[in-house]
């Protein structure tokens, strides 16, 4: 091989690894998604407007504490958690059992104008990064030169995909998540609360737009207006993982993020568009997954 | 004279503005099994679906252990000790056997004797110990008909409403399922039923009640329903 | 009948609006302004309507066709700018819709005789979203980020686009009014309902659902075009805004989705909101739109219209009422 030969490789390398740990934040993101849109049919298009909030709670931790992004994250935890549940029970509880789409749609709407609104009040509507000492870093792998924060937000990804997992798996709640997103009914007549259920889910989804809000700050810049556009990826990447299980949304972020790099690279400007063209391809050739909920047994 | 397990008084039901059942009355003694038989769309679902908690009465009362369950939810309902299987079985298809059985016994009541429950149901139902990983959706109809009554008794019920367990089914499996409500039953299981076949479900009754466009029209043990001249003519169609 | 009172009073209304600007002073009145968007507002929501209240497909690309026709008028008039130069050539105005209502048909077919429900609603953003990029990457044709403008020069003031946006905004809720006393409409309405039980009746759901899309787009690109002519520019931020679709679903659902005047009513009221909001706490509008939006959605889900309705005892058209449990009702999958 020529020396021009491993370059290029090594560039179309590096824009697929990157592509790869940018993405697996839009599939941490997805991933929330799809916990709330199972269990209770709910297009929560605020999810974008929350990662930002926890990226501004990452950015403010930085800045007037000095606590690193990922530190902030597990502190995080417990308070996302505890918005989420208290979202799904003031917004959501009863709009979902009514389960009328234009109803919860526009209250996650809502919701999203608001915080954005409210954001950009309180912050400006300035972009803010965070930089530690090795936001600049990187290493070198295989001739790739990647980024400390991308990989570290990568690790991260791969930890929360595992973890959720896990609840799923292993979990009596879990489990009554999974049953819920199949048949509610049914579900009843086990003894399962939906109610209950749903607010659980609700509030998994926004601790991971934490998680991904804090591994955006440490990686990229955010400001109060990115969440719409945040939203909408994690949408396209429920729909194009649309496996029906946590790793099929991970691994739809991925994809997305490595269709980003690449046409980023070859024909700038046009990564957006190659993605919504994706969703579209995905939505009207293979639809299927996530977004099929429970098939009614004859 | 004990007072039955299960007693519907009075009873109007339906779905929204559509009304199905009209003042219906029917009891359930405890340690029976009882049978509502009749036409499609005479209500008998509609009338199991109130007693679990799926649909609220519009009027008339629900007594079940001498409580009112009338109008409480579903999942509050099961834990009183009554499980529904569902006409269709209602399996979460995407989840193993094991996983199905497990959910079965969620209500904190009965959650700490689910190791003790999963021995009961594999003794009751030897085949579903060989596929505890196997996914639900995957099984055969009468297997799925054994799991979905495997996971309501999961939850230890006084009383299980079954609705429509023959639906789909071959007559061997058919035998097999009701062999094995006969056998719930000997444990003191008390059985409410809905079933299409009339000729089973009168069979195995202690007590049956025939509904007819959401109204009660006649009720007697099960075996003198079978004798009935009216009800062999309009339901089983044989003669004498 | 109630019914009828109601549509004498609304014509009524629509008399006195004509006679507004005879009032000395109105024509510079800020209310005046305000009265104008409402007008835009009620072709737009009209437009939400027909599609998703009547048919029951949620849209979420009205804002697009919104942008295409403000585009079209653009881009015409600054091409032809030596020619015409008169009032609201009605010609731009049509050329506007029905530019419109072709790229509804265009997106309106892959889509709509694929998916349904939540996919459908998904496939418009995405396909709202690619037509903005489009925009934006146009270069010198479309004027990239910035748009591109007009000029205003035939116009003094607001008044010919006042009564143009009363004439339009009649026309729009006539039309819809009698499309959907029609036949058209009862097919739409039962599509809305059950679509297989349409289909089974010999309905051609695709066809329906095209013909409601292509109408709802243009009357969205009508709103656009009129809203051009005010601004005298087009923009991608400015038009292209998500706003532009929201605004009318919360307008037709706090109105009464579904009905004739339920849009009307809602555009008013939530216009009267925004325009103060934007007065008296410009930066905070949008936390006022959102919380109003989320205030609504809770409270008053079905609508004002239908809140009247029900308590006079009449049957609200889609009763969020019950199903039997075990089967959904507003979930709509793949079509077959």
């Amino acid at each position: 091989m020529t020396a021009f030969d491993s370059a290029t490789l090594g560039v179309l390398g590096e824009l697929l690894v990157n592509g790869v740990l940018f993405g697996s934040m839009y599939g941490v993101a997805a991933i929330g998604l799809s916990l709330i849109f199972g269990t209770m049919g709910i297009i929560f298009l605020a999810q974008g407007a929350m990662i930002v909030l926890g990226g501004y709670a990452a950015y403010w931790a930085f800045r007037l504490l000095g606590l690193d992004p990922y530190l902030t994250l597990v502190v995080l935890m417990p308070v996302s958690l505890l918005v989420g549940a208290a979202l799904y029970q003031m917004l959501f509880r009863r709009a979902a059992a009514l389960s009328d789409r234009n109803t919860t749609l526009l209250i996650a709407v809502g919701l999203s104008f608001m915080l954005e609104s409210a954001m950009s009040l309180m912050w400006t509507p300035d972009p803010r990064s965070i930089t530690t000492t090795y936001t600049s870093s990187g290493f070198e792998i295989a001739g790739m030169r990647l980024s400390v924060t991308r990989t570290a937000g990568f690790l991260v990804a791969i930890v929360a995909t595992f973890v959720v997992t896990l609840f799923l798996r292993r979990t009596m709640i879990g489990k009554a998540v999974r049953a819920v997103s199949e048949d509610m009914v049914a579900s009843t007549l086990v003894g399962i609360s939906p109610h209950r259920v749903n607010m659980v889910a609700f509030a998994v989804g926004i601790a991971l737009a934490g998680v991904a809000g804090c591994t955006l700050a440490a990686t990229y810049t955010i400001d109060p207006y990115f969440g719409f556009l945040l939203s909408l990826k994690a949408l396209i990447a429920l729909a194009l993982g649309g496996l029906g299980n946590v790793g099929g949304a991970l691994a739809g972020g991925i994809l997305l993020g490595v269709i980003e790099s690449g046409s980023s690279y070859f024909l700038p400007g046009w990564g957006d568009a190659m993605g919504y063209a994706a969703f579209l391809l995905v939505l009207l050739f293979r639809p299927q997954g996530l977004f099929v909920r429970a098939m009614k047994k004859v | 004279m004990k007072p039955p397990l299960l007693e519907v008084r009075g009873l109007d039901a339906g779905y929204g503005d559509t009304q199905a059942l009209w003042d219906v009355s029917v009891a359930v003694a405890e340690g029976s099994v009882v049978s509502l038989v009749g036409a499609n769309g005479a209500g008998k679902s509609t009338l199991l679906k109130t007693v679990s908690g799926l649909l609220k009465p519009q009027r008339g009362q629900v007594w079940f252990r001498g409580r009112s369950i009338a109008g409480m939810a579903p999942q509050a309902i099961v834990a009183t000790g009554l499980s529904h299987v569902p006409e269709g079985r209602g399996l979460f298809t995407r989840m193993t056997v094991l996983e199905n059985l497990q959910l079965g016994a969620y209500p904190g009541q009965v959650r700490g004797r689910t190791e003790e429950s999963l021995a009961r149901v594999f003794e009751l139902f030897p085949r579903l110990r060989e596929r505890t990983r196997q996914q639900a959706g995957l099984m055969s109809g009468g297997e799925q008909q054994m799991l979905a009554i495997g996971r309501a008794v999961m939850a230890c019920p006084s009383l299980l409403i079954l609705d429509e367990p023959s639906m789909g089914l071959g007559p061997l499996v058919v035998e097999e399922v009701f062999g094995l409500i006969r056998r719930l039953n000997d444990s003191g299981v008390t059985i409410l039923l809905v079933e299409q076949n009339i000729q089973r479900a009168l069979q195995i009754a202690d007590r049956a009640f025939v509904l007819q466009t959401g109204r009660v029209v006649m009720q007697g043990t099960g075996r003198e329903l079978l004798a009935d001249p009216d009800i062999r003519k309009a339901y089983i169609g044989s003669l004498g | 009948m109630a019914g009828n009172r109601l549509y004498k009073s609304a014509a009524a209304a629509v008399l006195a609006l004509a006679l507004v600007p005879l009032v000395p002073g109105a024509v510079d009145h800020y209310a005046f302004f305000y009265l104008f968007l409402v007008f835009v507002h009620i072709v737009l929501a009209q437009s939400w309507n027909l599609v998703a209240g009547y048919t029951g497909q949620i849209s979420l690309a009205q804002h697009a066709f919104f942008g295409v026709g403000g585009y079209t008028t653009v881009l015409i008039a600054t091409a032809l700018m030596d020619e015409s130069g008169f009032y609201f050539n009605p010609l731009l105005l049509l050329a506007s819709g029905l530019t419109a209502a072709l790229f509804a048909l265009a997106i309106g077919y892959p889509l709509l005789s694929k998916l349904a429900g939540d996919y459908f609603a998904l496939g418009t953003l995405g396909f709202g979203e690619i037509i903005r990029i489009g925009l934006v990457k146009g270069g010198a044709a479309t004027g990239g980020s910035a748009g591109v403008s007009m000029s205003s020069e035939p116009f003094e003031t607001l008044l010919p686009h006042y009564l143009v946006g009363l004439l339009l905004a009649v026309a729009a809720t006539v039309l819809v009014a009698v499309l959907m006393r029609s036949r058209i409409g009862l097919a739409l309405m039962a599509i809305r309902e059950d679509p297989v039980a349409a289909a089974a009746s010999g309905v051609n759901v695709l066809r329906f659902k095209l013909l409601a899309f292509a109408i709802g787009g243009f009357l969205a690109g009508l709103a656009g075009s009129l809203y051009a002519f005010y601004v005298f520019s087009v923009s991608p931020g400015g038009f292209l805004n998500l706003s532009w679709t929201l605004y009318p679903i919360l307008m037709c659902v706090m109105g009464g989705n579904g009905t004739v005047l339920g849009p009307v009513i809602g555009a008013f009221l939530m216009t009267a909101v925004f325009t103060a909001a934007n007065i008296w706490l410009p930066g905070a509008h949008p936390i006022i739109s959102g919380g109003l939006i989320i205030a609504v959605m809770l409270f008053m889900p079905e609508g004002i219209l239908r809140l009247k309705a029900k308590r006079a005892g009449r049957q609200p058209a889609k009763s969020a009422a019950a199903t039997p449990p075990g089967e959904s009702s507003n979930m709509q999958r793949r079509q077959a």
